[in-house]
């Protein structure tokens, strides 16, 4: 896909704006540089692009001029099979459409994209200042590994390494082996925690059965401690009770005595006793009550008496109470009335004001000034039309204005028109010339022919120099006589093997004579030392002594004898010299013959030596004779290693002289090349009608058509502008036409408008501004006038309200003889109202007395009845008593009382004895007990006790062993305190179980990774490798040679080759140089992806900003030729960026960001 | 008069419930008590509806139950039916068969434990009324691989005849044989009623003779989800049989499938599961609904479920929490990234599938990975190697699980991070 015109339509401060990409260009590169300064645009047209792909985000940024509904940006896109025309509107869906407005899928542009996301696009095809410093940083991070960095590279995603870490780091705190700080391990000592927990408060079922066995048998132990206590306990009880029986048959025995003894006194009735105790209270309260009734009676008969009656004013009580309504009308008449009259006052006053405001004239009802509501709501409407016509005429105009002040402009700051108008086809053709020559390399190749011949020029002198002292001229060199190499080292060898053999027969000599003179020294010390002789002295000596023999045989005498003598001596000393020296005399014999030996070998060895050194004499001349043949000039000593040498350095200056040679006629070529190709480039321009210009080099001419070219296109941009200025002019002046015409239409409805109401009469065709000002001034009319008319209404209501109320009050007045004319209505009112209430309270209190008078005498009369009563009732009871009054009577009812005493206390005794032996008559008792005495008894007692105090020990002792044992077994109890343990314990468990598989997990995903990276790596390692070498060389300019890898860490690693082949780890670079290699392996991401997939633009951000020209320079070109591969557009601010990329790609297509 | 009867089996008192929701030390003092919960209810019904007896039909504990406090707790609830006069019979289920814990236990005088020989007990009734005849046979050993039935007793003439027995039937997938019978031995027994135990799945087969599995009245995992009861039976003297399903569990599991798909932000994920989860409390029978949640459907949001699952479990469990009565236990994603297969082109698509790639078919990754997993069993406590399944092939099923959800996490975190910048 490539982006072949693009249409920031309504997007951020930018309305119909055209970034036209033209066609891509057959063999040129599709590279574009986007010029724009500071805040011109860059950043909102790059998101601009991504908006188009991917839709406009809710919350966009550039949103702030054109709307939520108006935003759109659009573009023509070259897809493989075709241009076609997408428009992007903000929209939640439904907001991709084709050039009709139809509704597109997001396919139609995904599909192209090969799936690519937003984010995956913004990583892998833009690069910018963040992007590449990241990158730089993900190199470090990657320590240098090839995987991570070929696919951060491809990818443009870092950080893949913390990625993989992360998994393994999160693994690790689930589980590793033997650490304490796990997740697992932790789950772990909290399961055997659980576990002691259990074991503590757990009982198992043998421990529950022994705690059975002993709550039984202490159970046993208890009952057979309570029964004995039981026996004692009930012994105790019975002796304790005859006792009690004992005492208790005496007492009866004497009150039975008592009773008899009183015989007399007779049994009375409870209800007689009671009625003649009651007599004498009875006659006490009523006497009294009589007495206080009779004081009553008198004293509510004076009360009544006293109070005098107004019966006049009675009678006009009810009359006056009826006035209520009237009263309560005129108090509120009293506070309203004046608040209403001073509130019409106001409203009419402002009804004035309004009328006066308007010019109405004074004496206008104030009725008439509200206007009907359909009139007054088509005059806003309007009005605000009117308000938007001129607002729209307003905006024509100026934008007429702006149109026309952008052609005036345009034409002043036109650009020097001078040059030739080239059509496009002809600008084309030449810049393709210009690529194909620059590819050609005519001029680099001649320059660095002529770099090359000059510096070949100075090797050959430096070579030439080097034969000193032989001088001569190339030809002389070339023509001289030189020996060959093998001629002169078959020389060196036969000179050579001659001076071997003369020395080895030197040496030969030397040694010979040395060993020869070495023997004969040691002969002579021998000799010397031992006095041994000669074989020859020896020989002598015996031949002297055969002789004197012979002479001393035939003479036999003295004489003879003696020299006989003489010569047996020296014979004996010489045989015992030989004797005594046997080993140094046969030394001596082997030295001699030794030297007889060296004797005989030193003759020949002489003559070997002489012809050797005649041999070597022979050689040397024949070396001489050479050397003289070269050149005479060299100088004595000049042997065969000084000839080598300066033969090597002949054929050196021979091969520099080639060279130079060779040169020159490439030179040569180059210059017939250029010539050739300004010839071609003067045709083409004088084809195009173009005088070429005069100048000396192809360089020189390229520049000139460049330049010819280059404002050719910007004359043709600058037609177009104007045509376009043109256009708008015509297009607002048009509008403004229109709008005139619809001005006119309005101003007749307004004035019809006008004239069917007052407004028409206060001036002809009011304008709306006054017609606004007079509408806002009669707003509040209506509101006004209704408030005045109902406080008009209000107040005649209260004034009659407020005379029916004084008349009704006179008449009343006049009944009691009252002047009303007095009083004022309220104190008349008031006045009335005390008399009444006077008269009223007399006649209550008066009913009052006479109400409790008539109480008093009733009651009077009910208490002679209740006194003839109790006199009745009292001479009753006399007679029934037989006494004569009543002391008699109260004196015979105390004796009856006595005696039921003591036959209660009889009975009570005897009650009491039955049931302490358990037996049903008085005669049982007297039986049971007949056999009994005192001290038998408190002998039983003391048994009893006795045996209870024991029993009363063991009991708790047995009870509390029991309880004991009980609370034991029922410690055990039901509850789930173990249950919910060991719930917790199996959730413990399933939670390793949980982290177990999470655990795995990770690692599977994080191993994956690493292996999947390894086989990326594999994968692209080859061609990525290659291209980023290539381009990470020329980013740097030949400082480094390429890329290369090695095993490091774990895997591969990334190394760079500086140009003298030292190797550094890419981790190890420089920071700028680790940008360096990022680009270098970005755009080798880019060609793999389009080495497989369509390619789609790259985009680069001003990433130069920070690099000098020469890097710039580099990457450019590096961009440039990455354009061959796909659409690259390169954002920047700098204008001589445009320079330098026009230098190195001189078909860049440079587009400029209008400044807002 | 009808004869009514509560009849229920495998209680398993106090055999924990297996659930990470319980990790919440909350729903832990909630629910932790579930089985012997259940109990209560059973006898509360009994107490109710008045009903002549109580059938327990096996596996009153588990097997490895050593607690007395568990047997304790259990002789507690039946005293409770012996004070109002209510019968209990029981017979012993293989688990009970390995626990010694009720044998050191005084049982109330109204309850029966029917021993290892077959017994009918012939109940008379009031006078006009048909007497029941209770059938039952404990086991002493934890295994019965052949059929009990011979052994039982003949039906009691003119007598309603009601069995019990903990039987496997026909076999059950996840329950070993036991004492193994067929509906057709069971009828042609001629008892009118067959208390059963052991499954732990309800199942009710009505006829002539009437055969009930009740199921376990609470379930303890997620592999006994879904509501839990015991019956309540009334047989009229015309020998007409009525089972009704009453509901005991105090919690209730339910694995909960929530689709995704057009879900596009966080907050609708965790609407769409509040919808599910209240749907899905409504028609719970227990007081609590324990969940295991599957996120499905095509979503954008696939990745970052899977990259950022706990953040989401989370959310979604306190979401849970504010709806009341709703916890999870787990939840997992088979969520569907859009455009995850079309997407071809790009670094990142290309490593996600070469990662796909080889947890498929790579051997030597697997020898890795089941390595790294013989190496943590190893390190594990006795009782979870279970998870590792038996022998090698447990391993490599546990294996491929770790492969996929690994690989799965591994290329959703990457595209999240590719997503962050």
């Amino acid at each position: 896909m490539r982006l072949q015109r693009f249409y920031l339509t309504r997007y951020g401060h930018f309305t119909d704006f055209v970034l036209d990409f033209g066609e891509k260009l057959p063999d040129r590169p599709d590279f574009h540089l986007i010029y724009g300064p500071n805040e011109a645009g860059k950043s909102t047209a790059f998101s601009g692009y991504l908006d188009l792909l991917y839709g406009i985000p809710r919350n966009s940024r550039y949103d702030f001029r054109h709307g939520e509904g108006t935003m759109q940006v659009a573009a023509d896109l070259a897809f493989r099979d075709g241009i076609r025309h997408f428009q992007r509107v903000k929209k939640l869906r439904d907001s991709l459409l084709d050039r009709a407005g139809k509704i597109l899928p997001e396919q139609a542009i995904l599909s192209e994209l090969g799936g690519v996301t937003r984010d995956q696009y913004k990583q892998m095809f833009v690069l910018d200042n963040e992007s590449l410093e990241s990158g730089g940083n993900s190199i470090l991070e990657s320590r240098s590994d090839l995987g991570q960095l070929l696919f951060s590279a491809t990818s443009g995603l870092g950080g893949i390494n913390q990625h993989i870490a992360k998994l393994h780091e999160e693994a690790d705190e689930l589980y590793r082996k033997r650490a304490s700080k796990t997740a697992i391990a932790e789950a772990k000592r909290a399961i055997a925690e659980l576990d002691g927990e259990i074991r503590k408060i757990d009982t198992s079922s043998a421990a529950y059965a022994a705690l059975v066995e002993a709550r039984d048998k202490a159970e046993r132990c208890h009952q057979e401690a309570l029964k004995a206590q039981s026996l004692a306990r009930s012994g105790l009880d019975l002796a304790h009770r005859q006792g009690r029986a004992m005492g208790l048959l005496a007492e009866w025995q004497t009150l039975r005595s008592a009773i008899a003894k009183d015989d007399g006194a007779a049994a009375l009735t409870e209800a007689l006793v009671e009625r003649v105790l009651a007599l004498e209270p009875q006659r006490i309260t009523l006497e009294a009550r009589a007495s206080e009734l009779a004081r009553e009676i008198a004293d509510c008969q004076t009360e009544r008496d006293a109070i005098a009656q107004d019966e006049a004013a009675l009678s006009i009580a009810d009359k006056h109470g009826s006035l209520h309504q009237l009263r309560g009308r005129h108090a509120a008449s009293r506070e309203d009335l004046p608040k209403r009259r001073s509130a019409c006052d106001e409203a009419l006053l402002d009804l004035k004001g309004i009328i006066q405001q308007v010019g109405l004239p004074p004496d206008t009802p104030p009725e008439t000034v509200p206007l009907p509501f359909a009139l007054t709501s088509e005059l806003r409407t309007l009005m605000g039309q009117r308000n938007a016509l001129d607002a729209k005429r307003e905006l024509h105009l100026r934008e007429a204005q702006r149109a026309e002040r952008e052609l005036e402009d345009a034409e002043i700051t036109s650009p020097g028109l001078s040059g030739p108008a080239l059509d496009e086809e002809t600008a084309s053709a030449l810049e393709t010339m210009l690529e194909t020559l620059r590819e050609a390399g005519i001029t680099a190749r001649l320059h660095g022919l002529q770099r090359e011949v000059r510096r070949e020029e100075t090797r050959t002198d430096r070579a030439m120099e080097a034969l000193l002292p032989w001088r001569g001229d190339g030809n002389a060199l070339r023509g001289m006589f030189a020996p060959e190499e093998a001629t002169v080292q078959q020389l060196r060898h036969q000179r050579d093997n001659a001076a071997t053999a003369c020395e080895n027969a030197r040496r030969e000599l030397d040694e010979l004579s040395r060993k020869r003179d070495g023997a004969a020294a040691a002969t002579h010390a021998i000799t010397t030392d031992t006095g041994l002789l000669s074989d020859a002295d020896k020989s002598a000596i015996r031949q002297a002594r055969d002789a004197a023999w012979e002479r001393h045989r035939r003479a036999l005498d003295a004489a003879t004898a003696e020299a006989f003598e003489v010569v047996m001596r020296q014979d004996d000393a010489a045989g015992a010299a030989q004797l005594g020296h046997a080993q140094r005399s046969a030394e001596l014999a082997r030295l001699r013959q030794e030297v007889l030996a060296a004797d005989i070998l030193l003759g020949p060895a002489r003559d070997r030596a002489s012809a050797t050194q005649g041999a070597l004499q022979n050689a040397d001349a024949k070396i001489a004779a050479l050397i003289g043949g070269i050149s005479p000039e060299f100088p004595p000593g000049f042997g065969i290693p000084e000839l080598t040498q300066w033969l090597q350095r002949r054929s050196a200056a021979v091969e520099v002289l080639a060279r130079l040679d060779d040169l020159r006629r490439d030179l040569a070529e180059a210059e017939q090349d250029e010539r050739a190709a300004i010839k071609r480039m003067v045709a083409a321009l004088e084809k195009a009608g173009l005088a070429a210009p005069n100048v000396a080099s192809l360089d020189a001419l390229m520049q000139s058509i460049r330049t010819i070219v280059s404002a050719s296109r910007d004359a043709l941009q600058y037609r177009r502008k104007l045509d376009r200025c043109r256009i708008d002019i015509e297009r607002w002046r048009a509008a403004i036409v229109e709008i005139n015409d619809d001005l006119s239409k309005w101003q007749g409805r307004w004035e019809h408008l006008l004239s069917t109401c007052w407004l028409g009469r206060l001036a002809s065709a009011l304008p709306p501004a006054d017609v606004q000002k007079i509408l806002d001034i009669i707003e509040p009319a209506p509101g006004i006038i209704a408030k005045w008319q109902e406080a008009q209404h209000r107040i005649t209501a209260m004034e009659q309200d407020d005379a029916a109320f004084r008349v009704a009050l006179v008449e009343l007045a006049h009944g009691l003889g009252i002047n009303p004319d007095r009083f004022t209505t309220d104190q008349l009112d008031q006045h009335l109202q005390e008399r009444i209430a006077k008269a009223q309270s007399a006649r209550e209190r008066h009913d009052d007395a006479e109400r409790r008078l008539d109480r008093a005498l009733g009651l009077q009369q009910e208490l002679g009845l209740a006194q003839s009563d109790f006199h009745a009732k009292t001479d009753d009871i006399l007679a029934e008593l037989a006494v004569p009054d009543l002391p008699a009577a109260l004196a015979a009812v105390e004796a009856g009382r006595r005696r039921a005493e003591l036959e209660h206390r009889a009975r009570d005794i005897e009650e009491k004895l039955l049931a302490e032996l358990h037996v049903a008559d008085i005669e049982t008792a007297t039986q049971a007990l007949g056999g009994l005495d005192e001290a038998g008894l408190a002998v039983n007692i003391a048994s009893f006790e006795a045996q209870l105090q024991d029993s009363d020990a063991d009991v708790p002792a047995a009870f509390a062993a029991f309880r004991e044992a009980r609370r034991n077994l029922d410690a055990v109890g039901g509850d789930d305190a173990v249950a919910r343990l060991r719930a917790h314990r199996r959730t413990k468990l399933i939670e390793i179980e949980a982290l177990a598989r999470r655990y795995l997990a990770l690692q599977a995903g994080a191993i994956a990774t690493e292996r999947a990276l390894r086989q990326f790596r594999d994968q692209h390692r080859s061609t990525m490798l290659q291209s980023a070498s290539e381009a990470f060389s020329i980013i740097s300019r030949g400082a480094y040679a390429g890329l290369a890898t090695q095993p490091g860490h774990g895997g591969e690693v990334l190394v760079t080759v500086d140009a003298g082949g030292g190797s550094k780890l890419a981790s190890e670079l420089s920071t700028g140089t680790r940008f360096q290699l990022y680009l270098a392996l970005r755009i080798a991401g880019y060609r793999e992806f389009t080495a497989i997939h369509p390619s789609v633009p790259f985009i680069a951000d001003d990433i130069l900003e920070t690099f000098d020209n020469d890097r710039t320079s580099e990457t450019l070109r590096l961009l440039s030729d990455l354009a061959h591969v796909g659409q690259v557009i390169c954002f920047t601010h700098h204008t001589h960026v445009c320079d330098l990329a026009r230098d190195v790609a001189p078909s860049v297509q440079i587009h400029t960001l209008v400044s807002k | 008069m009808a004869y009514r009867f509560v009849h229920t089996a495998d209680l398993h008192l106090d055999s924990p419930l297996r659930s990470l929701a319980l990790r919440d030390d909350a729903l832990a003092s909630l629910i932790g008590g579930a089985t012997r919960d259940a109990l209560r209810r059973i006898v509360d019904l009994c107490l109710e509806e008045r009903v002549d007896a109580l059938f327990i039909a096996g596996d009153l504990y588990d097997g490895d139950q050593t607690s007395m406090k568990t047997a304790r707790f259990l002789v507690e609830q039946l005293g409770r039916l012996n004070g109002a006069g209510i019968r209990v019979f029981i017979i012993r289920g293989n688990h009970d068969a390995m626990s010694k814990i009720t044998r050191e236990l005084t049982l109330p005088a109204s309850v029966k434990v029917f021993g290892s020989k077959a017994e009918a007990i012939t109940i008379e009734r009031g006078p006009g009324q048909i007497p029941v005849a209770v059938h039952g046979l404990s086991f002493r050993d934890p295994m019965a691989p052949q059929s009990l039935l011979a052994q039982y007793r003949p039906p009691v003439q003119g007598a309603i005849n009601i069995g019990l027995l903990h039987t496997s039937l026909g076999g059950s997938r996840g329950h070993d044989v036991y004492a193994p019978s067929s509906p057709a031995e069971l009828s042609g027994t001629g008892f009118r009623y067959w208390a059963l135990g052991h499954i732990h799945k309800r199942s009710v087969i009505e006829g002539a003779c009437t055969i009930v599995m009740p199921g376990i009245p609470q379930g303890r995992d997620i592999n006994e989800a879904g509501p839990k009861s015991a019956s309540l039976v009334s047989i009229a003297d015309d020998g007409t049989v009525r089972v009704e399903e009453r509901f005991t569990a105090l919690a209730e599991f339910a694995r909960l499938s929530v689709d995704l798909a057009g879900v596009a932000d966080q907050r609708g994920v965790l609407d769409a599961v509040e919808r599910t989860l209240i749907q899905a409390r409504n028609a719970m029978k227990a007081d609590h609904l324990v969940t295991r949640i599957e996120l499905t459907g095509e979503t954008p949001l696939a990745y970052g479920l899977r990259a950022d699952a706990d953040l989401y479990e989370n959310d979604i469990a306190a979401r849970a929490g504010q709806l009341g009565n709703c916890w999870i236990d787990s939840m997992t994603i088979a969520c569907l990234q859009p455009g995850e297969q079309q997407g071809e082109a790009g670094a990142a698509n290309e490593l996600a599938r070469l990662i796909r790639q080889d947890a498929h078919h790579s051997e030597s990754y697997r020898v890795e990975i089941a390595r790294i997993a013989a190496d943590l069993r190893g390190e594990l406590p006795a009782e979870c190697r279970t998870i590792f399944g038996d022998g090698d092939a447990g391993l490599a099923v546990l294996v491929d699980e770790a492969i996929r959800d690994g690989t799965e996490i591994a290329i959703a975190r990457l595209s999240v991070i590719g997503g962050a910048e």
